[in-house]
């Protein structure tokens, strides 16, 4: 630090022009510079269920799906789901429209009788699925933002 | 005393505390302001360079060795903020002929046109380079030693004092021209 006797009248003068001179910055300033650095919200979504359940949640789904497609079989020896194609005549090209509409007049899908809780169980599997399904294109979303 | 004051809060900050970096902001926002300003001379971009001083500040300060002093560092920052400012946007500068040729007087009291310090530091500035103007607030306003103000902005020693001597044959005269030759305290 200089020591003001040193300077000379004319440096003196100068000094006290830009200390007289000093300007006051407004409180914005520091204001504009705090939220600046103010880190952004860091609230963090915490999943309800773990990983874990999830893959636990989702191969019991599949499973049960293959089960009931390929596996099971009423008392009656029906299987859970009957689809029935219908035969498709697609030789007569000029006619094709007509053809198409009537090909699909055979087509039925019939439910077959399932237990209440089974079908319960398979609604809430599916409700679970694509709750995760949404939660997880959030999080895609926040984390690209 | 101020060194250690100044090393407590680069540690503070560093630790994460944004109320130190506030109390950082209130130590040295006057005169990193001033610093800028003389150099701008527009308002609306010194509060942008200070604030993007500050920011950089904050961003680097783990990058600070306490070679020099934390003010000198800083206003190294806000300089070369200042010099990129001005490197895009060229401002108009003031005639100082045209505009001081009614402001007379021994004293400057004696002219309340001149009280307002502000402006004849202004005007006196005005005949200056950007270069000078940033040098001579460095040496007056800021208090640094010709050593840091090489540190500052990169100049040689020699380069330093003689843009220094310049600078301060032509505010005189500039003060002169406006008829101050001494401050009524």
């Amino acid at each position: 630090m200089r020591e003001e006797q040193n300077m000379n009248p004319e440096d003196q003068m100068l000094k006290e022009l830009f200390r007289q001179g000093e300007k006051t910055p407004q409180a914005f300033l520091k204001e504009q510079i705090m939220a600046s650095i103010e880190p952004k919200s860091t609230f963090e979504y915490q999943p309800v269920i773990s990983k874990r359940a999830w893959w636990f949640i989702g191969s019991g789904f599949i499973s049960l799906m293959v089960y009931l497609l390929f596996g099971y079989k009423n008392e009656a020896g029906k299987p859970y789901f009957q689809v029935e194609l219908p035969s498709m005549d697609f030789n007569r090209l000029n006619q094709w429209s007509n053809d198409f509409t009537q090909a699909f007049d055979g087509l039925s899908f019939q439910l077959p009788e399932v237990p209440f809780s089974l079908l319960a169980a398979l609604s809430a599997l599916i409700i679970i699925g694509v709750s995760f399904m949404i939660s997880y294109q959030t999080r895609l979303f926040h984390s690209s933002h | 005393m101020h060194q250690t004051d100044d090393t407590y809060l680069i540690e503070q900050i560093l630790a994460g505390n944004n109320r130190a970096f506030g109390d950082l902001v209130d130590k040295y926002q006057v005169r990193v302001f001033n610093f800028v300003l003389n150099i701008l001379r527009n308002e609306e971009d010194a509060y942008e360079v200070v604030q993007d001083t500050f920011l950089k500040v904050h961003k680097s300060l783990n990058t600070f060795r306490n070679e020099s002093k934390l003010s000198t560092w800083m206003l190294r920052i806000a300089y070369f903020a200042c010099m990129t400012r001005l490197r895009k946007v060229k401002p108009n500068l003031v005639d100082i002929d045209n505009h001081s040729g009614h402001l007379n007087g021994n004293n400057v009291n004696e002219q309340s046109e001149l009280n307002d310090m502000r402006s004849v530091l202004t005007k006196a500035m005005d005949q200056l380079s950007d270069d000078e103007k940033g040098i001579v607030t460095l040496f007056y306003y800021n208090e640094q030693s010709i050593k840091e103000i090489c540190e500052i902005t990169g100049l040689t020693d020699s380069n330093v004092k003689i843009i220094l001597h310049r600078s301060r044959k032509k505010l005189n005269q500039a003060l002169l021209k406006m008829g101050i030759t001494e401050w009524a305290s």
